[in-house]
């Protein structure tokens, strides 16, 4: 564990971890990219990386991601991430009232008090988990692959069915490729290049980025026109950190327990943070219109939540947001087994993943306090500067997979894809989580079969597996129900 | 609230996870029986297919019996629009795609060529004296990533 920490502190993991950083609060703050779409793309690159450093550059970036939204929710009124649309009700106010820099100063350590938090909780909870989930048996697995997939499903944005349908379709272009069991081929359609599948990286590059900037080609170049307000810098007094003390410790709490549930994130986190905050409040009526309190609430939420993501990525394998999916992808890449044996085949790599966030909240503090004007500046970037070489990034990325074009061919097919899924509202999370769920989820349903003698029985006698599938149910339910009722009141 | 528009998308989608899921159930009908194990290569995708048709046909289903009023027009113009500007970035990525791959042009240049087309698709050049510095900029830019791709990642396109 200490050498993990001397790594990431040393000079390489230092520089990795701020180019991490930076990159992903400059991605965070351009409303209409996301810390997917970057860490997606970079992902090609980190091929050339050893996996303790490749891992704390992605999970840096999507430390930096998640804070760099803040900034142009406190000063354009457009959340540069999802889970910065909170942080606009009240940052753009006290902004507009003339206290930009109170408004980010607030959303910089609240974020950075919100992923210390969750940090710690990473830290305690993650091996204590992880011992735990070595005593996982196959149908064990299987039950938590499912119940993670309803969650995501139940939770995503559009209705349950739009999540089930992008689950199932994700699951669907999983399948192809080598048997896990009899390592035959199956349905490869003759196309030599589908016999080890579709490869994830074209896959997520065509549904996260090369989808999105079809979507954005077709808007307006907005973000030339939006004008920021001029101070930009960030200050903090010791009376708003007293004020506030109670709701930082609120709102990390409750950021750090939705982050740790598969498939709900930042967004959720921060909403549900903002409306608890909001409740406490004795200013109540003064949410929405630049009060600090709420401010604190989203932003201490969202951090904590994108910390309290990776606890079931490195404990149990399941990826909880489409980042974590990507870092998931990023794991098999550099040929590590993510899950509860990722504690005990690559102890170093878990307790580095650790290190990173401790590391990426520190850097991410220091660059956000000096150098928010800085970035300010550059979210206005021209739309046409930045559409082209996303593409041609995309490009190298697929090709370097295993230099065919049939990656590339393929990433264009489900950028396609994901441009109809995201005009329809299809949610893209339960899709991409589905698609590297699925193998794992049928290797682990047949090898219990093999195990428990062709018997169904064990996934209700066994208490974990019960456990599980008895969530997915009342998960499932809860999601119908409410969808129900909200059709009703649409009606009435 | 729904858009006419949204709900093309929204049959589309139907329609390509439906043809997909037919697809793998008739593909996996051709898989062979399990002999050392009890579940074999095609129950499971079997399964997935089914579950797919099923929910393609129980969401058509709630299209169809949706109350209609609540659907309202978008401004169809502005629609085409969008649809037609993404259609025409892919196809500039297509031709880019055909250069390279079909065509053996020169990676510089096909970059070169894409990103230019791209750009002022995107946003018009404010004068010739801004297409020179944009032209300028991006054959610095291709062939730079030029040398990258060719002589550090060794790409043999």
């Amino acid at each position: 564990m200490i050498g993990a920490y001397l790594e990431v502190f040393s000079l390489s993991g230092v520089m990795w971890v701020l180019i991490g950083t930076v990159v992903g609060i400059l991605i965070g703050s351009i409303p209409g990219l996301s810390g997917a779409m970057v860490i997606a793309l970079t992902l090609p690159m980190t091929y050339y990386m050893q996996a303790t450093d490749a891992l704390i550059l992605l999970v840096a970036m999507y430390i930096g991601s998640t804070t760099g939204g803040l900034i142009s929710a406190t000063l354009m009124r457009m959340p540069g991430t999802e889970s910065a649309i909170m942080t606009t009700l009240d940052g753009f106010p006290m902004a507009q009232r003339g206290e930009p820099a109170r408004a980010l100063g607030l959303g910089v350590i609240a974020s950075f008090l919100g992923g210390m938090f969750a940090w710690l909780v990473l830290t305690t909870l993650s091996p204590l988990l992880s011992t735990l989930a070595v005593r996982f048996g196959p149908y064990e697995i299987f039950a938590m692959t499912v119940v993670a997939l309803t969650l995501i499903a139940a939770i995503s944005k559009g209705s349950f069915l739009n999540g089930l349908l992008a689950a199932a379709l994700g699951a669907l272009f999983a399948l192809p490729g080598i048997d896990p069991i009899s390592g035959s081929l199956r349905l490869t359609f003759g196309i030599a290049e589908l016999d080890n599948g579709f490869n994830l990286l074209p896959v997520m590059l065509g549904l996260l980025v090369l989808g999105q900037v079809m979507l954005d080609s077709g808007t307006k170049n907005e973000r030339a026109v939006q004008k920021a307000n001029s101070s930009n810098k960030v200050t903090f007094s010791a009376k708003d950190f007293k004020e506030n003390r109670w709701n930082f410790v609120r709102s990390s709490v409750i950021g750090t327990w939705i982050g740790i549930l598969p498939g709900i994130g930042g967004t959720t986190a921060s909403i549900a943070s903002y409306s608890v905050a909001k409740g406490f409040s004795k200013n109540s009526s003064k949410f929405g219109s630049g009060c600090s309190e709420g401010i604190v609430a989203a932003e201490s939420a969202n951090n904590a939540g994108t910390v309290g993501s990776l606890v079931p990525l490195i404990t149990l394998g399941i990826p909880g947001s489409v980042v974590t999916a990507i870092l998931l992808g990023a794991m098999v890449m550099h040929n590590l087994n993510p899950g509860p044996l990722l504690f005990v085949q690559n102890p170093g790599v878990a307790y580095t993943i650790i290190a990173g966030v401790l590391s990426a909240n520190i850097i991410m503090l220091v660059v956000m306090w000096f150098a928010t004007p800085l970035i300010a500046r550059m979210m206005y970037v021209d739309k046409a500067w930045l559409l082209p070489p996303i593409i041609i990034f995309c490009f190298i990325g697929a090709y370097s997979v295993s230099g065919r074009f049939f990656d590339v061919i393929a990433m264009s097919g489900f950028a396609c894809l994901g441009y109809i899924m995201a005009r329809a509202k299809v949610p893209l999370g339960p899709f991409i989580i589905a698609f590297i769920l699925t193998p794992m989820a049928e290797e682990n349903l047949r090898s219990g079969l093999v195990v428990y003698g062709s018997s169904y029985l064990p996934l209700l006698t066994r208490p974990i597996p019960l456990f599980f599938i008895v969530i997915s149910i009342v998960t499932a339910v809860w999601a119908v129900w409410s969808e129900i009722s909200q059709t009703r009141k649409i009606k009435l | 609230m729904t858009t006419i528009f949204r709900l093309r998308y929204e049959i589309s989608f139907l329609i390509l996870s439906l043809t997909i899921g037919l697809l793998i159930l008739i593909s996996s009908r051709g898989l062979p029986e399990p002999t050392y194990e009890p579940m074999g290569a095609a129950a499971f995708p079997s399964a997935i297919a089914t579950i797919t048709v099923f929910l393609v046909v129980l969401k058509l289903l709630r299209i169809f019996f949706a109350n209609k009023s609540h659907l309202y027009a978008e401004e169809n113009d502005q629609s085409q629009l969008r649809f037609f500007k993404s259609l025409c970035m892919l196809l500039i990525f297509i031709a880019f795609v055909v250069l390279v791959y079909f065509f053996d042009v020169r990676f510089w240049v096909s970059t070169f060529l894409f990103m230019l087309l791209a750009m002022v698709f995107i946003r018009k050049p404010s004068g010739m004296r801004g297409l020179l510095i944009q032209c300028m900029t991006l054959i610095g830019f291709s062939l730079v990533l030029d040398y990258v791709v060719t002589n550090i990642l060794y790409f043999n396109f």
